[in-house]
């Protein structure tokens, strides 16, 4: 497809990639084909998980300035639109094993589960208080979010064809969008550092501060450090996504590394594996 | 009858007009006013993930079949707004990004902290906070269904008339999810009941208002509605309303219309 390579086309390129826009997988991906043994399966729910807090991740979004930046909400438009089908052929996965795609209520302790309903409500009004002090700047913070999302989910992707290799038949078209939604956050993240010292700095002090997975109210707590335990195993399981965060403007040295089972941001020397 | 989200979602699709020859724009072009009208709803429909911001803020987004909705609604509306950029593009108007952006970035602080009222709202009053949204949303709705159709009516042209017409028709699907849910809410709770009817009757406005200057809001309504026929469409909507629990009397599309001069 090729899309986002090129700065100058970015809004021609949104426009054919929303008219392109992949839909259900139903019709395209044989999925009763797919076996996967229960490690892996339970692997993939933390997956759909991830997947199906597209709107979280919206909510969080838009009540920052990003919601006036009218491509990126463009963008955002047919991004949530593949994600929903992407968690939907998931959950086909999982239905077909006779996995609950929810997991039990008492996954997560009671305390956890209320300071993280909490947080969830708070959000959008803590979100919108800081970011609308800090104006434009925050857009780039929320792409170069974006770009590393893209890229440790990639990595999950290929992790569990690894394991299982009948998921290849989904992972591959998924691996497509998704290597598009990051061509488009990180050539905008480009144009948006590259043009902001302010950016920079933001981002740089922002991404220290993220785990990932972003918290959500769907996914405890110890499911979720399990996934990255065993997902991100290795370093070299995160190159692609170092790789990708590093090359931003004023984002050398920075890398990811595992810490308390989650996912985030140092720069190399304090980096911890 | 129950809405099923999952046909809707599997069957939503982007609102096509490759097929129209947009070249009859070129013959009979469109009038001034109607362009006017056009970017209005055009502006509108690309607004409406601002409109998803303040959804998002409820405890419905954490529904599945809300969660779908919103996500197959963003779409085909962002898709509304393309085609209607095509049409004024044949025109010589371009709507861009940039423009989208500006017009934005105009509506101020007011706009930024709008969010942080709802969220506020939505954690002190719960649930029955949804029952507010969807009962707008079905209001909304029927208002833009009803303008799309008056208006391809009015300018019975031949590449905008069949566009407008389509845009209609996917605009219906969004009424019956709204007013499936807005009634199974309304039902359930006498106090949702009691704080719909309050929000609606102080506070909604014709689409558009609230974004679009009261100029342009007064202008495109004359435009579409100002007529004996298009009242009657008005009344008709509003007979939609009153058939919602706790909505019974409420005259408020006409209401909204008769306060700024229009009908």
């Amino acid at each position: 497809m090729g899309w986002y390579g090129d700065a100058g086309r970015l809004e021609v390129d949104l426009r054919d990639h929303a008219r392109a826009a992949s839909g259900s997988y139903a019709g395209l991906v044989d999925l009763a084909a797919i076996r996967c043994a229960a490690p892996t399966l339970r692997l993939i729910r933390v997956l759909y998980g991830i997947e199906r807090s597209t709107i979280e991740r919206m909510r969080a979004l838009l009540v920052t300035p990003t919601h006036s930046d009218a491509q990126v909400t463009a963008f955002l438009c047919t991004w949530a639109y593949e994600r929903h089908w992407i968690a939907a052929a998931l959950r086909e996965v999982l239905d077909r094993h006779g996995w609950p795609v929810d997991f039990p209520a008492d996954a997560e302790p009671p305390l956890r589960r209320f300071a993280g309903e909490v947080r969830h409500r708070l959000l959008p009004i803590t979100e919108a208080l800081w970011t609308n002090f800090v104006g434009d700047p925050v857009v780039a913070v929320h792409l170069v979010e974006g770009v590393l999302d893209e890229a440790l989910t990639r990595a999950a992707y290929r992790r569990l064809t690894g394991l299982e290799p009948t998921l290849s038949a989904l992972a591959e078209p998924v691996l497509a969008t998704k290597i598009n939604h990051g061509h488009y956050l990180r050539t905008r993240a480009v144009v948006d550092l590259a043009g902001s010292a302010t950016a920079r700095r933001l981002v740089r002090r922002r991404l220290r501060r993220q785990v990932w997975p972003p918290p959500g109210p769907e996914l405890p707590a110890a499911e979720v450090g399990w996934f990255v335990r065993t997902v991100f195993a290795e370093p070299a399981d995160r190159r692609e996504a170092d790789a990708e965060i590093g090359a931003l403007p004023g984002l050398a040295g920075l890398r990811t590394g595992v810490t308390r089972s989650r996912i985030r941001v140092r720069t190399v020397q304090d980096s911890g594996s | 009858m129950a809405f099923d989200i999952d046909k809707y979602a599997e069957t939503s699709e982007r609102v096509h007009w490759e097929d129209l020859d947009f070249s009859a724009f070129d013959d009979h072009p469109l009038a001034a006013e109607t362009l006017r009208s056009l970017h209005y709803m055009c502006d509108i429909e690309y607004h409406t993930v601002c409109y998803m911001r303040d959804m998002l803020t409820t405890p419905s987004h954490r529904e599945g079949a809300v969660s779908t909705f919103m996500t197959m609604w963003n779409r085909e509306e962002y898709w509304h707004g393309e085609a209607l950029a095509a049409v004024l593009e044949r025109h010589g108007i371009t709507v861009d990004f940039d423009a989208l952006k500006a017009r934005r970035l105009k509506l101020g602080w007011r706009d930024k902290i709008a969010p942080i009222k709802q969220a506020l709202l939505g954690n002190l009053v719960g649930g029955d906070f949804v029952a507010v949204h969807m009962s707008w949303g079905a209001v909304n709705e029927w208002c833009a269904t009803a303008a799309y159709r008056r208006l391809a009516k009015l300018e019975d042209h031949p590449a905008l008339s069949p566009l407008l017409r389509r845009i209609g028709q996917q605009e219906t699907r969004h009424v019956a999810f709204y007013t499936t849910q807005a009634r199974a809410r309304l039902e359930q709770s006498a106090a949702a009941r009691k704080l719909t009817r309050f929000a609606l009757a102080k506070a909604w406005g014709p689409v558009g208002s609230g974004v679009m200057p009261e100029t342009e809001v007064k202008h495109v309504m004359n435009h579409i509605f100002g007529s004996s026929e298009g009242m009657a469409e008005i009344r008709k909507i509003d007979e939609h309303i009153a058939r919602l629990p706790g909505l019974e009397g409420l005259q408020l599309v006409t209401d909204a219309f008769r306060v700024r001069g229009i009908g």
